[in-house]
């Protein structure tokens, strides 16, 4: 079966745009600007006008349980994202055996180049021990997550001169204290309301700079902070990157582009982030970080379904929230809405340049047909049910993914 | 009269004409005018936190409405085998329940459970959020010293941050036009309120001299992480009640405290037991706002 991908946009390495069509046969692209006259019955065909095709979508994502890592990295390629790097999760390993990644690498066999591992600075992700680094790096982990090491300054201090040693980048987690202090949501009008437990913004921008000032004296390695929630902190971090000419990113969540708090005033689940979602005025301001090129990349914060939370109250939910189904459509929402260039989306939805964790793959001739297909114009916004129940406009959306050459959405 | 209602989660959740119907068939109820029968329909209170008061008057209003009030204890409840909350509430509710009375020390558990059962929730007190009943009965405690609350100036004082009395006495008071202000240190009284219409004053000396009633909380170590007070003289010395702070009160203002008191902290004795306080109606009306709730939530055998 053949199928015509036509007038998609495509950014090239100079970041030069251009509109292509693609002939795909048998996994592969067999035809780049001209469409064969094939048998009109013999042919699918997709017309993605006004979208990108993105070929090099990434994200780092929760690790799944490790003995389902290769089913779960190709129902993880099914919506979209088409690499990713795995960061340990409390809930099914810490990636902090060497022994458990190498068993990982291996059963994942071809899966492999489009997967990479984040390995755990500290035994259990805690703040106790450090992990065995370089044998981590060996067995295939190509950087080290820093997580609640950090509270602990000696051996925070210890992993970043041993990580800078080693020479692989920093991916850091979430700058909140969450689940060591007990808070739920953000701090501000909802928890009160509400009766939870809330962590401040201001918690947030305090630990950034903390990291900051000790990542400033110990490391000269690319270091990548996951997902940034509050404005103050990504000013900081940006005005680190300028200070310093450091390899530096952050991440940011569409969600919390999307959605203040004020979602949670039922107690939805759901939405349970870790940073949590915050005030409708943080949320205006995130989108113009977004929009003047402050953000360098959009992650999911997908979890894995790990066991069965639904019998639990907010309260008792663990910060795991299932979103992998609707990212490119929030994502397309808030690219369009704010009137990000079709380069920037290539930039924002693929590995950051300085982790260089994969080749950036171009749409040619004889390449693998794999890529996500995102609209890129705001056309009529269009209402849609996320996570069950919340009621939402979106603009543009998720046009198709094309996934070795099967045709998943269109 | 009446207003439908479901579930009492809340009285952020309830409309003004429901809480005014609520405390409209209480007032019937105190008065005789109302006799509530529910044919020994069973009511399940589930406390996983511990209440004398409320627990009893609760226990007291089911009996009082002819209805026939099981006490489970947490303790030995097979959630300890470690059965999920859900499950063992709908056991409750399939044993033939027709009303569930919850209190628990995390927030949103009432308003969970009330997702997930067909038959009516009501919240006993869940963590900081809500004090529904609570808040009804001071509401009510108020109207029959004060009258019509509207443009009546209610002050409460105290540990706002961390009370579910205080929420549920601004949502409630709000709802029926009264002018609301919250007073206590600086540190446990959120700045959003004053986005919901309520004052901030820390002028507490001044403020007393405005105001139609004072509702003194009681400070709640339990329900603060760390320490917030420097020392519980300071505390009494700036935001207590005292005899002289009294002094400062109107003819015809009265002093709520939703108990239990911790005297010489946010109320000198002197105060606790002197004639502007209606302490005491609080208890007694707690019963009869109760049966109102039961009454109006449960549906009356035929």
């Amino acid at each position: 079966m053949s199928i015509a991908v036509v007038n998609g946009k495509l950014c090239d390495e100079q970041k030069n745009i251009h509109v292509r069509n693609l002939l795909i046969q048998g996994g592969k692209i067999t035809g780049v600007g001209y469409i064969p006259d094939e048998d009109e019955a013999a042919l699918t065909l997709c017309d993605v006008s006004q979208s990108m095709m993105l070929p090099n979508t990434f994200d780092f994502l929760p690790l799944p349980e490790p003995s389902t890592i290769a089913s779960y990295t190709q129902f993880v390629q099914s919506k979209g994202m088409i690499n990713m790097a795995y960061i340990p999760n409390a809930s099914t390993d810490c990636l902090d055996s060497p022994d458990v990644l190498k068993g990982m690498v291996d059963a994942l066999g071809s899966l492999s180049t489009h997967v990479t591992f984040i390995a755990s600075a500290s035994k259990g992700n805690k703040a106790n021990d450090l992990s065995e680094l370089s044998l981590l790096v060996d067995a295939g982990a190509s950087a080290i997550y820093f997580d609640r090491i950090i509270e602990n300054e000696g051996l925070f201090k210890q992993a970043l001169t041993y990580v800078d040693m080693i020479g692989v980048p920093i991916i850091f987690g979430p700058m909140t204290t969450m689940q060591r202090q007990g808070a739920h949501l953000n701090e501000g009008p909802t928890s009160f309301e509400i009766g939870i437990r809330g962590e401040a913004e201001q918690d947030e921008f305090s630990t950034i700079q903390y990291v900051l000032n000790l990542v400033q004296s110990h490391v000269t390695v690319p270091v990548h902070f996951h997902c940034v929630s509050s404005i103050r902190a990504i000013e900081a971090i940006c005005q680190f990157k300028q200070a310093s000419k450091g390899l530096i990113s952050l991440g940011v969540s569409p969600f919390h582009l999307v959605f203040s708090d004020d979602v949670l005033r039922s107690y939805n689940a759901k939405l349970k982030f870790n940073p949590p979602l915050r005030s409708n005025v943080t949320m205006s301001l995130l989108n113009e970080a977004l929009a003047d090129g402050r953000v360098d990349h959009l992650t999911s914060l997908h979890y894995p379904q790990v066991g069965d939370s639904q019998a639990l109250s907010f309260f008792d939910h663990p910060f795991e929230v299932q979103t992998l189904d609707c990212f490119f459509q929030v994502v397309s929402h808030c690219l369009v809405s704010q009137g990000v260039t079709l380069d920037g989306y290539e930039r924002l939805l693929s590995c950051p340049l300085s982790l260089s964790f994969f080749s950036p793959v171009t749409l040619g001739l004889h390449s693998t047909a794999t890529f996500t297909v995102l609209k890129a114009v705001s056309d009529q916004p269009s209402s849609m049910v996320l996570f069950d129940d919340l009621n939402v406009e979106l603009n543009g959306g998720l046009k198709a993914i094309v996934n070795q050459g099967d045709l998943v959405v269109s | 009269m009446a207003t439908y209602f479901k579930h009492c989660i809340g009285l952020r959740f309830l409309t003004k004409e429901s809480i005014v119907s609520i405390l409209h068939e209480a007032k019937k109820i105190k008065s005789g005018e109302s006799v509530v029968h529910l044919g020994n329909q069973s009511v399940v209170h589930v406390f996983f936190e511990p209440s004398t008061r409320t627990r009893l008057s609760f226990e007291m209003a089911t009996q009082r409405c002819h209805a026939c009030p099981m006490m489970l204890d947490v303790n030995t409840s097979s959630l300890t085998k470690g059965e999920s909350l859900v499950d063992m509430m709908r056991n409750i509710e399939s044993l033939g329940s027709k009303a569930v009375i919850v209190r628990h020390s995390n927030g949103g558990v009432p308003y969970f459970i009330s997702q997930q059962l067909k038959i009516p929730v009501i919240n006993a007190g869940d963590g900081y959020h809500e004090h529904p009943s609570q808040g009804l009965l001071d509401i009510f405690t108020l109207q029959e010293r004060l009258g019509d609350l509207s443009g009546k100036h209610i002050l409460i004082l105290g540990d706002i941050m961390h009370s579910r009395v205080a929420k549920s006495n601004i949502w409630g008071l709000l709802a029926l036009g009264a002018k609301v202000s919250v007073s206590g240190p600086r540190n446990l009284v959120p700045d959003c309120v004053t986005s919901w219409g309520v004052d901030l004053r820390f002028d507490l000396d001044d403020c007393l001299k405005e105001v139609d009633a004072v509702n003194v909380l009681r400070i709640q170590f339990e329900r603060q992480h760390g320490i917030a007070l420097p020392s519980i003289r300071e505390y009494r010395d700036t935001f207590g009640l005292t005899k002289d702070r009294q002094s400062l009160l109107s003819d015809h203002a009265v002093i709520l405290h939703p108990g239990p008191i911790n005297r010489g902290v946010e109320l000198d004795s002197d105060v606790a037991d002197g004639d502007k306080n209606v302490i005491l109606d609080q208890v007694s009306n707690g019963v009869f706002v109760r049966m109102a709730l039961l009454s109006m939530l449960m549906e009356p055998l035929r």
